[in-house]
């Protein structure tokens, strides 16, 4: 099972994060694609970094997409973007389910270890809504006022819940097992909470009503500039959800687009949206960019022709940026 | 509240809890029917008076057609019963369906009708099938009319056949109240292996299954061909797991609550015909519609054809396809209110009638003359006219149905190629199995908790649900119907 299908929980509570990566982990992804992954010393799933250094460095910031476990490593855009431009290396730093909140923590901590020559801060359609969640709200405020960072006290926990969080780390099966008891737990909760109280958490929600909170815009702002601070050059990369086979091929999300774009603009910072190289690789192939086979085909994450164009995009944008 | 939720673990330990520590077979019925409306209250309590309205006068005119000495005199009870029936299931469930088709009328008449928000009760087209099999058996003579209020009410609500069957008769229920049902260890141990059955069925088969088939039916023309049929296939996989987990589960429970129910299935994709199909597919509802609505129309038919041998065929041949072509019709229409249902069952009906008139023609000595090459031929024939026919099933409307047989159709290798590995494990478990009951007379590997390897192999398959069945839950097909 640890060798085909999944392997142990590979992370541990931090008070920062939230979730971090254990260094030297090997990570069997088989839920959607598949890949065998493997974390450097930092915790980060890349190689360690270069010796000598690189003529330039770049530090890509993101979620699953830049963690790319549906793909093998030297598949995925960062992988990809050095392939194509000699003398780059990219620090690919991806997490589940972070967002610049965390991007912007993330900078602070290791950005002067790691010195980066540019930073790419990869975005998609969810991650307004994650800004807005009332735990990255409170991190957020925190910050502002200087003190130290809340964290829930359920994601450290006490000495039954870090046995617990040992056990799994040791059994790839519990770890399966309970990963998958807690998602039908909260399905449960889901419908129950629909049943009762008419409304429940909906995982076909749209992004963009989520999102569309007007504090937005200045709390995007002030995570750009906090990121800004440490990065030479930015570079922000867009990842959007595409819609192949509706009468209308385009991103899923619109307005999260023009969000973006609007972003960039105020903030005269790069903003890179593949999506007309998304667009003409499915107009040449017919296949779609996102999805596996065993997932549902153009959806979820990119798949390794997805990764390939990001890649190439993402390089032809560094080299621009270094020029 | 559906079989395989977690909810409907909990109310039915809880059921089986409080039954163990009842000592009178009374309070357990009282608990039945108490458990069985509210089963079907967690859907909507609305709903649980018309199905008491449909006990209350299924059960009058049973008792009135019992105090009727004459058939004459039974009837008008019987129309009673069946229009009650019947009227409610038209207008939960047809109302909509008609006034659409009826608006083109009411614009030339210059009307305004709106569609109308009827919520349809969910399980509505089995327990007035069940009432009207019933009345039909008192008519006829074939049952008494039950004299205990209680007991029938039970029979029309008894939860595990409630939503979507298996139609259960009277002459197959009622007969069961007349002894005593407290809970046995030989009944929980069959009831809940069967119970399991139906489970992995529903979730690790059907519900796998389902995920292959919603994206590719949602836009067909994407597709490629190869995927549109593999897609089809996944289909048929699925609305006969889903239907038979669900019948498996429904049997499960009842046979745990100490009642017997008829089968539904038997292996039907291993039919070499479409009549064959219709005696291994959906057992319940087919020797309903063989009972009630068939029958009756042929004999009816059969009186209106003058001579012996219209066009050379015997008249009892014409009387049969024209009886089975409406019963077929009138199936498919039963499946829901839209017109690809009836188109589906007119080609079933179609098919039957085909078939019946080519049996006639080549005569009984030709009969059963077929080597392994032709009844592979057979097989494969009915077996792809199933597929066909499962695409206007499960389609939303004719344009998406002609867009996918189009796609089937196609010989260019455009369009997305999706091969789900998961859909594809599922289908190709599902075909051993299928072969392994053909060497087997029909049955399906059964789970003897009896066997000392039976548990290790009852922890895989708990195990199996766990990891690999699709995570939300996912109402069963026929619950729509």
């Amino acid at each position: 099972m640890r060798l085909w299908l999944i392997s142990p929980a590979a992370s541990v509570a931090d008070a920062r994060y939230g979730w971090v990566l254990l260094p030297h982990a090997r990570i069997v992804n088989s839920i959607e694609g598949w890949s065998v992954r493997y974390t450097n010393s930092m915790g980060v799933l890349d190689d360690e970094l270069r010796v000598p250094r690189a003529r330039v460095r770049a530090v890509l910031l993101g979620d699953s997409f830049t963690e790319a476990l549906q793909v093998a490593q030297d598949v995925d855009f960062g992988s990809v973007a050095e392939q194509r431009m000699p003398g780059l290396e990219v620090v690919s730093v991806g997490y589940s389910g972070r967002s610049p909140v965390e991007y912007a923590d993330w900078l602070e901590e290791y950005g002067p270890r790691l010195a980066p020559d540019i930073v790419v801060v990869q975005v998609n359609d969810w991650d307004l809504a994650d800004v807005v969640s009332p735990i990255s709200l409170a991190r957020q405020a925190a910050v502002a006022r200087g003190v130290a960072v809340p964290t829930a006290a359920a994601e450290v926990g006490g000495p039954h819940l870090r046995l617990w969080r040992q056990l799994q780390r040791n059994s790839a099966l519990l770890a399966a097992a309970w990963r998958r008891m807690k998602q039908l737990a909260t399905d449960e909760r889901a419908q129950l909470a629909k049943r009762f109280h008419g409304a429940g958490a909906s995982a076909a929600a749209p992004a963009w009503p989520l999102g569309a909170d007007p504090r937005l815009p200045a709390l995007m702002d002030a995570l750009h500039r906090r990121i800004a601070a440490h990065a030479p050059k930015l570079i922000y990369l867009y990842l959007p959800g595409v819609d192949y086979l509706g009468p209308h091929f385009g991103s899923l999300e619109p307005q999260v687009a023009a969000f973006y774009r609007a972003f960039a603009a105020r903030n005269q910072v790069t903003l890179v949206d593949p999506l007309d190289e998304i667009r003409a690789e499915f107009a040449r192939t017919g296949q779609p960019l996102h999805g596996f086979p065993n997932s549902v085909m153009g959806c979820g994450h990119m798949n390794a022709a997805g990764h390939r164009v990001v890649g190439e995009r993402l390089a032809r944008a560094i080299a621009e940026a270094m020029r | 509240m559906i079989f395989s939720s977690a909810e409907f673990l909990v109310f039915f330990a809880l059921l089986l809890g409080t039954l163990a520590l009842t000592k009178w077979e009374g309070t357990r019925r009282n608990l039945l029917i108490a458990a069985s409306y509210l089963f079907y209250a967690w859907w909507d309590w609305r709903a649980c008076f018309l199905l008491l309205g449909v006990t209350l006068v299924g059960f009058r005119a049973g008792l009135g057609m019992a105090g009727a000495a004459e058939r004459r005199a039974r009837r008008p009870w019987l129309w009673l019963g069946i229009a009650t029936n019947l009227g409610v299931l038209t207008f939960f469930k047809y109302t909509g369906f008609l006034l659409d088709n009826l608006q083109p009328l009411f614009r030339i008449a210059g009307l305004e009708v709106p569609h109308p928000e009827i919520v349809l009760p969910v399980g509505i087209s089995f327990f007035t099938f069940q009432s009207v099999s019933y009345l039909a058996d008192v008519y006829r003579g074939t049952l008494p009319a039950h004299r205990n209020l209680r007991d029938y009410a039970l029979f029309v609500a008894f939860f595990p056949q409630l939503l979507a069957g298996p139609i259960v008769r009277g002459g197959q229920f009622l007969p069961q109240l007349e002894r005593e049902h407290p809970l046995r260890a030989g009944d929980l141990r069959l009831g809940a292996e069967r119970f399991l059955r139906g489970l992995t069925k529903k979730m690790l088969f059907a519900d796998t299954l389902a995920v292959w088939v919603g994206p590719v039916f949602a836009h067909p023309a994407a597709y490629s061909p190869l995927t549109c049929w593999l897609a089809v296939l996944a289909y048929a996989g699925q609305v006969y797991y889903d239907f038979s987990g669900y019948t498996d589960m429904a049997i499960g429970v009842a046979r745990m609550l100490g009642i017997a129910y008829p089968e539904n299935f038997r292996h039907p994709y291993l039919s070499r015909s479409v009549a064959e199909f219709w005696q291994r597919w959906h057992i319940t509802l087919s020797t309903w519609l063989r009972d009630y609505l068939f029958l009756p129309l042929a004999y009816a038919v059969s009186r209106r054809i003058p001579e012996d041998r219209p066009l050379g065929v015997r008249a009892e041949t014409w009387s049969y396809a024209a009886a089975i072509l409406l019963t077929m019709f009138l199936g498919g229409l039963w499946h829901g209110a839209s017109w690809t249902f009836v188109v589906w069952g007119a080609l079933h009906g179609l098919a039957l009638a085909v078939h019946r008139l080519v049996r006639a023609a080549r005569g009984r000595r030709a009969q059963g003359r077929y080597g392994r090459a032709g009844r592979l031929a057979s097989w494969g024939v009915t077996f792809l006219f199933l597929l066909v026919t499962w695409v206007i099933f499960r389609a939303p409307d004719f344009p998406t149905a002609w867009a996918m047989l189009q796609r089937m159709a196609s010989l260019g290798g455009g369009g997305v190629r999706w091969y789900y590995v998961q859909g594809l494990v599922a289908l190709g478990a599902g075909v051993l199995l299928h072969l392994w009951s053909l060497r087997h007379d029909d049955r399906s590997p059964a789970l003897d908790l009896r066997r000392p390897l039976a548990w290790p192999a009852l922890a895989t398959v708990l195990l199996a649900l766990l990891l690999f069945a699709p995570l939300r839950t996912n109402p069963f097909i026929y619950l729509q119907f």
